[in-house]
């Protein structure tokens, strides 16, 4: 096991580091009797999953963690169509956990529909007799489309007797107001760099191991106070040598060393050759799933640590332009490579008025 | 009109011989029994087959297509009791019935000849079919619609191949290369897959090209002769060149000439009229000397826009630009050869015929859909000296020098009319090309290329959502396929739009200071496609992990965060291999041939250790690549560097390095 599952912490009144006044509050909250619907946001990494899950146990008790995986397709009847949905869904006796927007353009579906059965076809639990039966756990709702979060605040008002949701999303500007006037918006704050760093140690102890300060503090500098990213990071730098040296090399991801190496060949040579080849690149990232919008942020960072002062701030705001169609537009890497080509163009023009 | 005679007919004699003996063949039972016959249209494929069959005495029977009934109207009609089946379930149906022939073929080869007396008893109808060999002919295979019923189809056509005892022969007209297109972007099953997945089932191949000019000029001859019509062989010839190999196209082109002019009084006319033909070939100036009183002089003018002087004929089939040539056309940027200014200041508003207010509308739309900057770049696409005169209402101004051009000699939105390109293909195809056709140091002009196919993507997102593409397929590319029959007609004003600024921004992005090294480039298909692909599989490896492991909230986690993390542990120890949970079994990377799963490598020896040692291990780890893996892999892989061994030396020692210290990539990241 992981040490991401080992420690998590499962109880509200078990967290220790980070959020800590946020689960008292929550206790109180589900102590009271009726819970609100809930909707988490916050960066990843901060605890979201963590808190929502200690919230579900709260209320219904430790059977919440005993989930079974379950892919089913759904057949939904709409006047002459007959839409199929598949769908993974992870369930206890108690709640359901699902991703909608893993079924696509299909989301709003999932949303209306599916949800709309399985309320229904619940069974009352002895357990769920708190005014509610059970709840739908659903993540990432900010990736859902416009009109699956209509579906939604249709479904969250039409069931509210009946279940509970328990949204969670990373970045709340891309959900619906409607939706989420709705429920009790909780903010998960990411945690400070001394969090990480006491939560490191903290780990560390538990695993019997000794962690020179200097090293949890880099390891927490490296993670950009997400707690997933330190902890699999010190594994990672468990596993690479033990005992511990102060002077360790911090284990980063693939990905990452990538994109530098990306970004020094743009520096290297600044030519369509050179482009092409670097679209090869681009395509391997993308199909290692990295999202185009990371895979550019972390780019434009590359590049701008390497070059002078005076271009930083063009190609801030090139970054910035073509980041926007990433976001708007469908082929990432065509917006992607415009900003490389763009980079290139200005880099170049830029060493040939300063060095001839 | 049927033809009897092998004189008569435009196909080679090579062909007629190996459909011959195909035909004789299969009177052997293991013989290939399906032929596969592929060709333009109007290549005789038909023609040739009932010529053979006709020698041999051999019946053809056809398989009746039925006349296909839409869904909608199936709906309407439901009240009436009527079963619905699609072309392809009658197809299906169809391929049935063939093989029961073949079990009474069977039964026949297999009954001596002593014992037809008796079978003669049973049933002496059955016994002439049997007597009276039969040539099935398949012709209109319903190779369309959703990819899983062109996939029955195939499936179909497969046991066809392998199941069938009687001769059948499948036909299918070859598309010039614009289905092509469509089939590198995935969304129809093409011919050259039909052909691939026929012949490995056993079937005889047979292809056919367009019937050369001096055989078509043969048949016409014969025709004319028997129709009692002179035509001179200079308007046969015209004829035939016109109709670009299609017989049927040629023979109607002569009945219509025809037309009225029978006789021996016309006779002397109509050869005046060629006479008068090839002077206005000789002269090259067609359009001007109009023979008012014929038809053909009208034809004339009509298709002197479309085609080079020597294939002016008078009924030409309207042949589309195949998609290769269109895409040519914009890559190597032609451009009129620089005119002196001082003949082109003198008439600035020559423009103005019909192409001029074409392009001038389309100017319009872009000029309504998008940013203000664009207009001045765009406008001086096609400038030729530095004032343009822009209608009446807008003054002349003035192009800065470095955004001034040579004139286009093609009208992009005409390549683009032309060719069965649409704006998603041109765009995606332009985007993979256009890196090449630029000079090494031209990064400034890559940079605006790209950029205004940047602009042409966001258009065409937009045309996307504009429809409501809720229910369409995520990929842009899928949208014109569900949109209904024509594929390749653009619906809306955005799709023109982008693929005006795609094709013209490729147009425009070369300055004219680096000359365009004028080689052949090979052009290649988009990767896109291929990437999705690939990225939609590992992406479901992404979620079966996320179901796998409780902790990681959303994909995006998965795959930046948790994964590549879990592979360095991974890799580190095989002690350490065990504390991992699961990594995915299956793991696609870009460079794999063919996208292959990498399901066929070695375990690592780490995973291999941790099984052998006894301990419970729940998932057997599965290491990425044996080293890390991107990094690792990108040194292997330099397709692109091959003709400069220098630079891929270099590359490849730095790229060595990095391989060699992927435990310190904290000091790359840092150099």
């Amino acid at each position: 096991m992981l040490w991401v599952d080992k420690h998590r912490p499962h109880a509200l009144d078990k967290f220790a580091h980070a959020n800590v006044s946020t689960a008292e509050h929550l206790k109180r909250l589900v102590a009271d009797g009726d819970c609100p619907h809930l909707l988490f946001y916050g960066v990843s990494g901060a605890g979201k999953k963590t808190l929502a899950l200690a919230v579900l146990r709260e209320i219904f008790g430790p059977g919440v963690e005993k989930v079974k995986v379950e892919g089913k397709t759904w057949k939904i009847e709409q006047g002459e169509r007959k839409i199929e949905v598949e769908l993974t869904t992870m369930s206890s006796n108690y709640h359901v956990e699902m991703n909608p927007s893993d079924a696509g353009n299909k989301d709003r579906y999932v949303v209306q529909e599916v949800i709309k059965e399985m309320a229904k076809s619940r069974p009352i639990d002895a357990a769920g007799n708190q005014g509610f039966k059970g709840a739908f756990y659903l993540t990432l709702v900010d990736n859902l489309s416009k009109e699956a979060q209509h579906g939604l605040r249709r479904t969250m008002e039409k069931y509210s007797q009946a279940c509970r949701l328990v949204l969670v999303c990373n970045s709340v500007s891309k959900v619906l107001d409607a939706v989420r006037s709705r429920c009790l918006p909780i903010r998960v704050a990411a945690p400070s760099t001394t969090e990480v760093e006491a939560l490191l140690h903290d780990v560390a102890k538990r695993e019997k191991l000794t962690l020179p300060p200097e090293l949890a503090g880099r390891v927490a500098a490296h993670s950009e106070r997400n707690m997933r990213r330190a902890l699999l990071s010190l594994e990672a730098c468990r596993a690479h040598q033990y005992p511990f040296t102060p002077d360790q090399v911090v284990q980063g991801t693939d990905w990452e060393a990538y994109v530098a190496q990306i970004a020094n060949e743009i520096l290297q040579e600044q030519s369509p050759k050179r482009l092409l080849q670097i679209r090869g690149r681009l395509y391997e990232l993308l199909v290692n799933c990295i999202p185009p919008e990371l895979i550019m942020k972390k780019l434009a960072r590359e590049l701008c640590r390497k070059i002078d002062v005076e271009l930083k701030h063009e190609v801030a705001k090139h970054a910035a332009f073509f980041e926007r169609r990433l976001a708007e537009g469908s082929k990432a890497i065509i917006h992607m490579e415009a900003f490389i080509a763009k980079f290139m163009a200005v880099y170049k023009k830029y060493i040939i008025a300063s060095f001839g | 009109m049927l033809y009897t005679n092998e004189s008569d007919i435009v196909v080679a004699k090579k062909k007629l011989d190996s459909l011959r003996e195909w035909l004789w063949n299969c009177r052997q039972p293991d013989a290939p029994q399906v032929l596969l016959m592929v060709g333009p249209a109007g290549s005789g494929k038909s023609a040739a087959l009932r010529l053979v069959a006709a020698e041999a005495e051999i019946k053809i029977r056809e398989w009746n297509a039925p006349v296909p009934m839409l869904w909608k109207e199936f709906k309407h009609m439901s009240a009436l009791d009527t079963n619905y089946s699609s072309k392809v379930d009658d197809f299906g149906s169809f391929v049935a019935r063939a093989s029961k022939y073949s079990l009474l073929k069977l039964e026949a080869s297999q009954i001596s000849p002593s014992s037809i007396p008796f079978m003669s008893l049973n049933s002496e109808k059955e016994h002439r079919r049997h007597e009276t060999d039969v040539i099935l002919l398949v012709e209109d295979v319903p190779l369309r619609g959703s990819k899983e019923q062109q996939q029955h189809v195939l499936d179909l056509l497969q046991r066809l191949t392998r199941e069938s005892r009687t001769p059948t022969a499948i036909v299918f007209s070859e598309e010039d290369l614009g289905s092509r297109i469509g089939e590198l972007q995935d969304y129809s099953i093409g011919i050259s897959t039909v052909i691939r997945v026929m012949v490995s089932a056993g079937a005889r191949y047979l292809s056919f090209n367009s019937s050369t000019v001096t055989r078509l000029v043969k048949a016409l001859t014969s025709i004319a002769h028997a129709e009692r019509l002179t035509f001179s062989p200079v308007e046969l010839m015209e004829i035939a060149i016109a109709s670009k190999g299609d017989v049927r196209c040629a023979i109607t082109s002569l009945q219509l000439l025809a037309c009225g002019v029978k006789g021996v009084s016309v006779q002397s006319k109509e050869s005046h009229f060629a006479l008068a033909d090839m002077n206005r070939m000789k002269i090259k100036a067609c359009a001007s000397l109009a023979g008012d009183d014929d038809i053909r002089s009208v034809r004339l003018l009509e298709c002197r826009d479309n085609l080079k002087v020597s294939e002016k004929g008078n009924f030409c089939r309207d042949h589309a630009l195949s998609a290769f040539h269109a895409l040519g056309k914009v890559l190597y940027n032609k451009r009129c050869l620089p005119v002196t200014k001082a003949s082109m200041s003198e008439a600035p508003t020559n423009f103005s015929d019909n192409s001029f207010d074409k392009k001038l509308k389309s100017k319009r739309i872009k000029f309504d859909g998008f940013a203000e900057g664009m207009f001045s770049l765009v406008s001086t696409k096609e400038s030729t000296s530095c004032i343009l005169q822009f209608g009446n209402d807008v003054g002349p101004f003035c192009v800065h020098p470095q955004l001034q051009r040579h004139p286009l000699s093609n009208d992009p939105e005409w390549i683009l009319f032309k060719s069965k390109l649409n704006a998603v293909a041109a765009t995606s195809f332009l985007y993979e090309n256009f890196l090449d056709f630029l000079p090494n140091e031209a990064v400034k002009d890559a940079a605006l290329g790209i950029r205004y196919l940047s602009d042409a993507v966001l258009l065409l997102k937009r045309t996307n959502e504009g429809l409501g593409g809720h229910d369409r397929g995520g990929l842009s590319s899928h949208i014109q396929f569900d949109r209904g029959d024509s594929p390749t007609a653009p619906t809306s004003v955005r799709e023109l739009a982008a693929g005006s600024v795609s094709t013209r921004g490729v147009f425009f992005a070369p300055s004219s200071t680096h000359a365009t090294p004028r080689r052949w480039h090979q052009l290649r298909a988009p990767q896109g496609v291929k990437a999705t692909r690939v990225t939609a599989s590992n992406m479901q490896e992404l979620r079966a992990f996320i179901a796998e492991d409780f902790s990681i909230s959303s994909n995006l986690a998965a795959a930046v965060e948790t994964l590549p993390m879990l592979r360095v542990i991974a890799l580190c120890t095989p002690k350490e291999t065990m504390r991992v949970p699961y990594l995915p079994f299956r793991w696609t990377n870009f460079d794999d041939e063919q996208c292959s799963a990498r399901r066929d490598r070695e375990y690592p020896a780490s995973a291999r250790h941790a099984s052998w040692s006894g301990e419970v291990v729940s998932k057997e780890a599965y290491s990425w690549h044996n080293t890390s893996g991107i990094v690792y892999r990108s040194s292997r892989a330099e397709p692109f560097l091959n003709d400069d061994s220098s630079q891929q030396v270099r590359i490849n020692i730095t790229l060595q390095n990095i391989v060699a210290s992927t435990g310190e990539r904290d000091d790359i990241e840092d150099c």
